[in-house]
This record gives structure tokens, sequence and C-alpha cells, in this order.
């Protein structure tokens, strides 16, 4: 099998190495995997199983990137988001109690989904030094999902709204803040 | 304000209202799951304890932001009547109204938590909404079906009413069990409202100009007021048109003098043809497709048959009906026009149909006080996949129904647990027939229904039985009751004021003078689209607001040509928005009535002169 590792040079033998040891020796030298392709084929987020139904792979890329350097951008992306999704929020609360429960729910749903990805990339935020409103705002983040998750368990869209607009659409402006602070010191 | 003053103030504004509020009040006892907490924005909430989870009624932030986005979702445009479920704290109310007072819209209200509807006058001003001509409230404790039909009903127009339902979100969580009652019998009333309103459109016409003509005979013929309990404690087979009639319609002949047979105008030509002679015959629809029922039959078998008809129904049959002839009205329909007769003959008598004749069967029997009511060819159903019993003309394979009519076709289970292919009115008519006996069961009726058609749908609320076992049963002794009935409707001795003959004639006249009005009308605008200057403009505009005036002043008049401006309804009730979309409805308008008023007036002449030489008693 052919390696070829894109975003960065290393000294080191990989021949011999399963895809797994290969991972780790990237990551051991300060470096992130961001994406695989398998003979020209994007495998980056396939499961375990549709991996093993791969067979013999002759040329495995890998695009490689320093943790700073994918966490500034992850950062950038989110700061981006979150006004739009701010919108969607409000779009949403405009027809909150519009059309049946089962619809509202998968709305629900993928707002929920999108406010794991922050919470993955909040966790992921790592400073070199302190800082005193971290904790708080994190537990304020953590409060409002948790709000959130038991307003859509117990079928309560009024709470639901009443979450959305006035704990997290400022919880979330908070957050843009947050993440422009810590952009800004990871820099 | 003090609380206590702000609740006094609410309650004695309901109390004009409501009289009986304030026992209500009295008798409800204090709902401990009720909470009473501040908002952030400081208003009042309502906290409810539902098993161990709080749920709160409003927002906890901005219940008032939250009620604007409420009320913004709702679709108001052409809507004359909302019907709110959940009173709560009353945002949403207060919201509602500030939207639809300019519209007269009619707002009803339907509460069942008394405790909270009491906390929410005592925290918040609803004097605004209470004063409002058109706010209905309906706060009960025992769920009743009926009482909530028929409050609403009683205060809309059954036929061009369009109304919604706007539900408070959180009136599940309080409503209970009782919510999907309320709901099955609100969307019953709007389908209804929905069949009545397509019904109007397609024959409103010819009913109305049916009724015009029968308006001489509905002051010398009996109504259906008359046949009251003329029957009862004995058995009534309603003999319905549906396939299954061939399987047991022979049977009928035994039980002549033992049970009154009522039978459906469509099925009259069948009975006939196997000599049976119902004893009375109902007819629901005075529009052109029921005149094939009546088509070259036999009157000479229907010396001793009542026909029971709708005022909307053909003049020139009931003219030629050999037997007696006895008028029922239907709730709502043409009521202004039947209330003014009434006011000189007497009432007449109103039977509760949902849109098929053989409710109107159903509906006499149970004023005739007949007991047991007994069904046969009441299929609702294409039972063996035709639509009607064999040997009527107009019976078609299921194939060719479908092919030939635009109706929603749906399976549903018939009384053997089979799939049996059915037509969404007929479907409808069922859940009326399951209604109705559902209401006679809750008022207290004890009589007993028997299907005995031998296959369709189930109704419930009957026994099934064949109809040989319930002859057995229940029709083994001769009576005369058809004959006591026959002899009061022929001994019937019309009574009516001579007021009318007055009352005719300034009818006719105030037509004549919308006629000219109207002509008038057409003849400004016609002036206002030609060549004028501003000042021109102003003063014809300004004698079209006087024709106009005119008009509305003697629109009483208009209910006897309603059906030739129903169109115009529909106009009215959506938002004008242009000086050339208003000239065009007023057109439209001034034609409506100058159509109307021709046709009418000549019928009207025609009453006033048979009356003139009547003797009057």
């Amino acid at each position: 099998m052919k390696v070829t590792i894109h975003g960065a040079v290393f000294d080191m033998d990989v021949n011999g190495k399963t895809i797994g040891e290969l991972f780790d020796m990237i990551e051991a030298q300060g470096y992130i995997v961001y994406q695989v392709f398998a003979d020209e084929r994007d495998i980056t987020n396939i499961s375990e199983s549709e991996f093993e139904k791969l067979g013999e792979i002759e040329h495995l890329e890998v695009v490689v990137k320093k943790l700073k350097e994918l966490t500034l951008e992850t950062l950038s992306e989110a700061n981006k988001f979150i006004p739009e999704y701010i919108e969607r929020i409000e779009r949403f609360l405009d027809r909150i109690h519009e059309g049946t429960e089962t619809a509202r729910f998968i709305m629900v749903e993928q707002l929920v989904d999108t406010l794991k990805w922050f919470t993955t990339l909040l966790e992921n935020i790592d400073y070199q030094e302190e800082d005193i409103d971290k904790d708080k705002f994190f537990t304020r983040w953590a409060e409002t999902i948790e709000n959130l998750l038991g307003a859509v368990e117990i079928k309560d869209f009024v709470l639901l709204a009443d979450v959305l607009e006035y704990e997290l659409i400022p919880v979330l402006k908070e957050y843009q803040r947050f993440i422009q602070v810590a952009n800004k010191k990871i820099i | 304000m003090g609380l206590s003053d702000l609740f006094k103030k609410n309650f004695e504004l309901l109390k004009i209202k409501y009289p009986a509020i304030q026992e209500l009040f009295e008798t409800c006892p204090v709902d401990p799951d009720i909470k009473i907490i501040d908002t952030v924005n400081g208003s009042k909430n309502a906290i409810y304890m539902d098993g161990g989870t709080e749920f709160l009624i409003h927002s906890k932030y901005d219940p008032e932001k939250e009620a604007e986005r409420l009320v913004s979702q709702l679709q108001l445009s052409g809507i004359s009547s909302i019907v709110v479920l959940g009173f709560g704290m009353g945002y949403h109310l207060k919201e509602l109204y500030k939207r639809v007072k300019e519209k007269n819209v009619k707002i009803f209200v339907i509460e069942s938590n008394i405790s909270l509807f009491k906390e929410a006058i005592r925290w918040n001003d609803f004097t605004d909404l209470f004063s409002y001509d058109q706010f209905y409230l309906y706060l009960f404790n025992d769920y009743n079906s009926v009482e909530l039909i028929n409050f609403i009903n009683d205060r809309i127009d059954i036929v061009f009413e369009k109304m919604i339902i706007f539900e408070l979100p959180t009136v599940n969580k309080y409503f209970k069990e009782e919510l999907s009652s309320v709901e099955r019998d609100l969307i019953f009333t709007i389908s209804q409202l929905e069949s009545n309103r397509n019904t109007i459109r397609e024959r409103g016409k010819m009913w109305e100009e049916n009724l015009l003509k029968n308006l001489y005979l509905m002051l010398n013929n009996p109504g259906v007021n008359d046949l009251y309990h003329l029957y009862k404690d004995k058995p009534a087979i309603l003999v319905a048109a549906g396939p299954s009639l061939s399987k047991n319609m022979h049977l009928l002949k035994e039980v002549k003098g033992k049970a009154i047979i009522i039978a459906v105008d469509a099925v009259l030509k069948v009975l006939l043809k196997n000599d049976i002679i119902p004893d009375i015959v109902t007819a629901l629809d005075g529009y052109k497709y029921i005149l094939k029922y009546f088509k070259d039959l036999d009157y000479s078998k229907l010396h001793n048959t009542v026909l029971l008809a709708v005022p909307e129904f053909f003049s020139h049959i009931l003219e030629e009906w050999p037997g007696p002839v006895v008028f029922s009205p239907s709730f709502g329909i043409n009521e202004e026009k039947i209330s003014w007769l009434e006011r000189y003959r007497g009432f007449i008598g109103r039977l509760a149909t949902g849109g098929s004749v053989a409710h109107l069967s159903f509906a006499v029997a149970n004023l005739m006080g007949a007991d047991p009511i007994i069904f046969i060819g009441q299929d609702l159903a294409f039972t063996d996949n035709i639509t009607h019993v064999k040997g009527n003309d107009y019976s078609l394979s299921i194939e060719e129904e479908m092919k030939k009519k635009s109706k929603g076709y749906l399976k549903v289970k018939d009384i053997y647990d089979n799939e049996v292919w059915t037509r969404s009115d007929f479907y409808f008519y069922l859940q009326w027939f399951n209604k109705a006996i559902e209401v006679l069961r809750n008022t207290g009726c004890q009589r007993a229904f028997i299907d005995a058609t031998e296959g369709g749908v189930k109704i419930e609320g009957t026994e099934i039985m064949s109809l040989k076992k319930a002859i057995n049963k229940y029709c083994r002794d001769q009576n005369n009751g058809v004959q006591e009935m026959l002899e009061k409707l022929r001994s019937y001795q019309p009574v009516w004021k001579p007021e009318i003959e007055e009352e005719l004639k300034a009818i006719v006249k105030n037509i004549e003078k919308l006629k000219e009005e109207s002509e008038k009308g057409l003849l400004l605008i016609d002036n206002l689209l030609g060549d004028v200057d501003g000042e021109e403009s102003k003063i014809l505009i300004n004698k079209i607001g006087e024709v106009n005036k005119n008009i509305i002043k003697l629109i009483d008049s208009i209910i006897f040509f309603e059906a030739e401006i129903y169109n115009f309804y529909d106009l009215a009730s959506t938002d004008i928005k242009t000086n050339y979309e208003k000239i065009s409805n007023l057109v439209e308008f001034y034609n409506l009535i100058i159509n109307g008023s021709k046709r009418v007036i000549k019928i009207l002449n025609q009453h006033y002169n048979k009356m003139l030489s009547e003797e009057v008693i």
C-alpha cells in the first residue's frame, strides 16, 4: 500500500504499518487526521464495517492538519454559522405551534444535532492561559442544553419556545463572543 | 385598581351575558393543581401540575409576546368565527380580540378548567373582550357534546359561517380526556358547515325558488309539529335505498298496519313496483336530480301516503301529491323566510338532519315517538359492490359509480366485519346517525334502535337483527296509528293571520324599491367610469353612498332572494384591496339584486292574488 501524507512532511517509516498505527504516529507528531482517501475515495467518515468491506487499498492518502490550525478553522466556521443558526431558530419560533407534532419534533431534532456539534467544539477548545469566565459560560451552556432536551422530552412546546428564545439565543450570542475571544487567544 | 376590583369588574360583565356563571363559580371546587406565578416581564402565569410534572400555561418570560406570535400564525382572512380551545390566562384572547374586533369576527371560547378561568379574570383585565358583542364563552365542568354543538350552532350562520379552531398550545395538558371529544365535535360542526355550504352553493337558487313557490302551500298545510307523538311506542320501519333492501323488502307487506313504514323518496318507485305502499315518504332535497324519483309515479296508490317534505321541495309535486302533505323545515335552512311565514301561520316545527333524506325519516320517527325504530336498506355502503337496491333504475355498479362521480371513496368494515366500499358522504351520514343516537341516549332516550338492513356498515347504538326477527319481535299486533295520523292530517284546518296580505304587499313594494335603487346605482357607476373630473366624481361617489344606504334600509326584504346573492357573500368575506375591485363588486351586487328582484316580485304577486281570493280565518 502506497501512503501519501498531505499537509505535513514526516520523517517516519510507514511500511508495514496498519492504518491505526499510522494514525497514532501522526497524532504523536501533534497533527490531526483531517481527511482520508482510499484509492481516491473519501473514507473519512465511513464505519468500521464499511471499512472492512473495502478490501486491499493500493493508495492511501491522508490529509493532516495541526490541531491549532484545525481549531482555528472550525472556530471561524462556527463564528460565521451562529447568526444563520439563530435566524433558523427564529424562523422555527414563528411556526412553532403549526403543523403536526411529529414534523415539529423533526425540526427540533435538527436544531439539537447542530447544538451537539457546537458542544463538541466547545469541549475541544483548550486555552493556554486561564480564563475566569470559561467555567461560568460552560455551565450556562450545559444548563441551556439540558433545559432544551427536558422540554423536548416532556413535549412542552411552550417551554421549548421559552428556552429557544430567552435562553438559547442569548447563550449562542455569548458562545459567539466566547469563540471570538478563544480564537484570538489561540492565534 | 385592586385585584378584587378587577375580578369584580370582569365578573359583573360576564354575568350580564351568562347569568348562570355565578352558580358555576360557586360550585366549582378550587383546583389544587393550579399555581399562579410571576413571569419575567411581570405578568401572571399559571403552572399546572400534571401527575408530578409542572407545565406552564403560557411563556414564563413574556406571555404577551408569545400571544402575539400565536395569533399572527392564524390565517384570518375571510374567517367569520374562531373557536378557541382554552382560555388559560387569556393573553392569546386579548391579542385575538385586538386583531378581529374591527371585522366583527365571532370569538367562541371553550374552557374546561373553571378554577383557571377564575384566576385569569382575577389577574387580567378582560372588560373589552367581555363587552365585545361577538364574544361567546362556554365553560364546563362535565363535558356535554350536545350542549357544545348547540351553543355554537345557535350563534352561527349554518351556511355562510367560515370557522377555524385555535388551540392554546397547552390545552392538551389540562383539558384531559375531554379534549378529543371537544375536538371531534368541533370538527363535526365544521364539516357540517362545509357540507351545508357546498349544498347551498349548488342548489340554493333552486331551493329558494321552490320555497317561494310553496309559501301559499305552507300556509295551508300542516307542519311536522303536527305529527308529534302520533305513533308513540309503536314500531317504525325506516326504508332507505341501500343495496341490501332487496334481501328483505318483501317482508314489508306483512307489517302493513302493524308498523309505520317511512320510506325515503329514492326508494318509492321500487316499493310500489313490489306492491308495498309506504305510510310516509320523506323528501329532503328540492334539486333537479330528485325529480326522477317522482317521474311517472302511479299516484293512484298514494292517497293514504303522507309526503313529508322540506319547504324547498318542488311545488308541482307537492300540488299533485294525492295524500296529505306535511312540511318539515330543516334547522337553519332558509330560517328567516320560514320564521317570517310562521309569524302568520304558527310554528311549523324543525327537524335536524345531516344532509341525508334517511336522517329526515329517522328524525320524524323519533318525533312521532315510535319505538322501536327499525332500519332497513340503510347500508351506507356499496354492499355487493352496487350503489342502491336492485330494480332501481339509478343503481350503479361500484365501477360505474366511481367513474361517474368525483366523490371520495373508502373501505370500512361492514356488520359482518368484512371490508366494504363506501363513499365519503355516506360515511359522513353514518357519523351523523352515530352522533344522533348517542345524543338521544345521553338525553335519556330509552327507545330501541334496530338495524335490520342485513348488510352495510354498523350504525353505533343499534342492535343488529334480521328483519324477520324484528317483525316477529316487535310488529305482531295491528294498530290504528297510521289511520289516526291520516285523519288528523286530513282534518287540518289552516289558520293564518290576515296581516300577512298587507305584509306581502309591503315586501313586494320594498323589493321594487330595491330594484330601482340598484338600477340607479348602476347608472351612477356608469357615469363615474365616464369622463368626470374630481369634483363630479366626488358628487357621484356620495350619490352611490346614498343608494347603498337606501339598499341597506331595505335589505331585510332580500331574504326572499338571498340565494341570488350567495356569490356576493364570498366577495364580501375577502379583503377588498383596490377601488377597481370595490366598483366591480358593487356592479355585481346591483345586478344580483336586480335579477333577484325580478324573479321574486312575480312569484310573490301570485301568492298575494291567491290570498286575496281565499277566505281568511
